[in-house]
């Protein structure tokens, strides 16, 4: 094998001209400087934090081992709020494998390459319009009396005249329900691409056999996008594992707690509650919990790069 | 192929022809499906646009319609308030993007470039952190900025930006460092330049399309960013936009008008800018999606 290939008649990389090492580890220097303070250390006092009684900021403490994993998953409201970010994360990657897809075969069933440009730039707009101004008037569209109770009063459905965020039984899905049809986001791109990368050749075997329309995208293209829809789960998993912007905006984990989740209730356990060592700890178990993902998701990175397209 | 068309159009019978076939039908319906689908999605952008005219009895009458007259006023008074949280913002992500890129074209220079010893080792260090989620540094980031004296201060937002932006950076800096044809840099060589010349003549310039990407992701992620700055900063001097119309909305609960206003004002900087560099921004979008 290395005889082969050094047999190849690539050429061979030249190197540069020898340049002093001080002034090669001084280009270096303030990019590892950073990422050792703000990135490391960060990391690893996290650890550390989270295995001590830490209340405030310069209130001595101690190490107290895993007493605050062991008071976590003994505390009801955290035990909920892991239930509601499975909810949360498995409505958030059904909507966020399907709707994209759906989209990009529509736009991709476009003759025109002007307009598959069009509409993917349409949808990526939305990507600018800063996350809190979108939460907020969703706030605004859930509220008693709201555009969503119109329409509920309008289609004629039961259960209108109430604030969706704040009742006990409609909070969580209301969560979900921010920011419908779901539509912008990078997930159309990676769909698109993968089916502009489709060969042509297989979409012409195809339409000989006779495989047309739902049948033709359910058999053919399916199949071939699964790279891009495996990536789109990942990372719709691991978003939803970290998010709590609604929480944070409309509903405050609430009524009750409701719409708790473990990062809100980590931001609570920091900021509010002034219990630094237990919000640690709930930092490090979604790390962990994030980080089994971002491993399965490394074997796709090549991949999604080799879906990347313009 | 001329002759096959006209070929083929004079065999076909009248009854053959039809107005419009079943594929553009389709087209039709795909096209009207799709703008359903974008107003749907722009709807609450138009929603807040109509209510940052309102006064507040309108809201009350009709908080959720298009109602006369339109009531400009209510910008003129958000933006007395929230100019100053722009300012604010462009400063912080204007010195977090000088120094992102500052350090992120510096390493992956040396990086793609160059062989040193230890140069893998720092370049897979430096890459594993896009391992490392935002939620878990969050609250030991905190006390970390704390025992430097940096909250309150925009310090305290611009090093956490730097540190979290430089990794991504770093990346693909690297590998567009690594795409630069061998010559260009033999041929600056054989003029004597020193290795500044070389990262200023020649590396810098040719990976300047990449250097855009970058620059537009970061700034669409840092304008917008709302927890961290809001942790950090709790004096309204220093505040950036987000946190600013979250205290903005505070202030406003019943008085919808120049809160939407706010809203609408502080979404349009990044329209604007999108317009000037929508290639670049299609790019970022493309290239974030490997990014967690």
């Amino acid at each position: 094998m290395a005889m082969t290939r050094s047999a190849s008649p690539r050429p061979k990389p030249r190197r540069l001209r020898r340049q002093p090492l001080w002034l090669i580890y001084g280009f270096m220097f303030p990019a590892v400087a950073l990422a050792l303070i703000f990135d490391y250390y960060p990391a690893l006092s996290g650890l550390y934090l989270s295995m001590t009684n830490t209340l405030e900021i310069g209130i001595t403490s101690q190490f107290i081992g895993f007493s605050n994993y062991v008071s976590l998953f003994t505390n009801p409201i955290f035990l909920d709020s892991l239930w509601h970010m499975a909810v949360l994360a498995v409505a958030g990657v059904i909507i966020g494998t399907v709707v994209p897809f759906t989209v990009a075969e529509m736009i991709f069933h476009l003759g025109s390459q002007n307009w598959r440009y069009t509409y993917r730039i349409v949808f990526l707009l939305k990507m600018l319009i800063p996350g809190m101004v979108v939460v907020e008037v969703w706030g605004y569209i859930m509220g008693v009396n709201g555009v969503l109770d119109q329409v509920v009063r309008f289609l004629g459905l039961p259960g209108g005249n109430i604030s969706w965020l704040i009742d006990q039984h409609t909070a969580l899905a209301a969560i979900i329900f921010i920011g419908f049809p779901w539509v912008a986001g990078i997930g159309i791109l990676i769909y698109y691409a993968g089916l502009v990368g489709i060969d042509p050749e297989i979409l012409d075997a195809a339409s000989v056999d006779g495989s047309r329309g739902l049948h033709r995208i359910w058999h053919v293209d399916v199949p071939l996008v699964s790279g891009q829809v495996k990536l789109i789960v990942i990372l719709s998993a691991i978003g939803s594992f970290q998010g709590y912007f609604a929480q944070f905006l409309l509903t405050q984990g609430g009524p009750g707690w409701a719409t708790q989740v473990p990062g809100y209730f980590m931001y609570l356990n920091a900021f509010k509650y002034g219990e630094m060592g237990m919000a640690s700890a709930i930092g490090v178990f979604l790390f962990v919990l994030i980080l089994s993902l971002t491993i399965i998701n490394m074997k796709f990175i090549r991949s999604s790069q080799d879906y990347q397209a313009q | 192929m001329v002759i096959s068309n006209a070929t083929a159009a004079s065999l076909k019978t009248p009854t053959q022809v039809v107005p419009s076939s079943p594929r553009s039908n389709l087209k039709w319906a795909l096209h009207v499906a799709l703008w359903i689908l974008a107003g749907l999605e722009f709807y609450p952008m138009i929603l807040a646009i109509m209510m940052s005219f309102k006064s507040s009895t309108q809201y009350y009458i009709h908080p959720f319609s298009l109602t006369f007259p339109l009531h400009l006023s209510n910008y003129s008074q958000s933006f007395a308030v929230i100019w100053h949280y722009m300012l604010n913002s462009v400063a912080v992500v204007g010195i977090s993007l000088i120094g992102t890129l500052a350090v992120s074209t510096l390493a992956g220079f040396v990086i793609g470039r160059y062989r040193f010893p230890g140069r893998d080792l720092l370049y897979y260090m430096l890459i594993a952190l896009m391992m490392v989620p935002g939620v878990l540094t969050m609250v030991p980031m905190f006390v970390l900025i704390s025992h430097f004296h940096m909250v309150d201060t925009w310090w305290g937002l611009v090093f956490p930006y730097i540190a979290g932006g430089e990794i991504f950076s770093i990346f693909l800096l690297r590998q567009f460092m690594m795409g630069i044809p061998q010559e260009l840099f033999d041929a600056a060589q054989a003029d004597g330049a020193s290795i500044w010349q070389e990262f200023w003549h020649i590396a810098l310039p040719s990976v300047r399309p990449i250097i855009g990407v970058i620059a537009v992701n970061h700034v669409i992620g840092w304008w917008n960013d709302l927890i961290w700055p809001s942790i950090v900063i709790s004096n309204p001097k220093w505040m950036t936009l987000m946190p600013g119309l979250y205290n903005f909305t505070g202030q406003n609960q019943t008085d919808v008008g120049p809160l939407m206003a706010g809203y609408v004002l502080g979404s349009i900087p990044l329209v604007i800018l999108f317009l000037f560099t929508s290639r670049l921004f299609v790019e970022g979008m493309n290239s974030g999606a490997f990014k967690l």
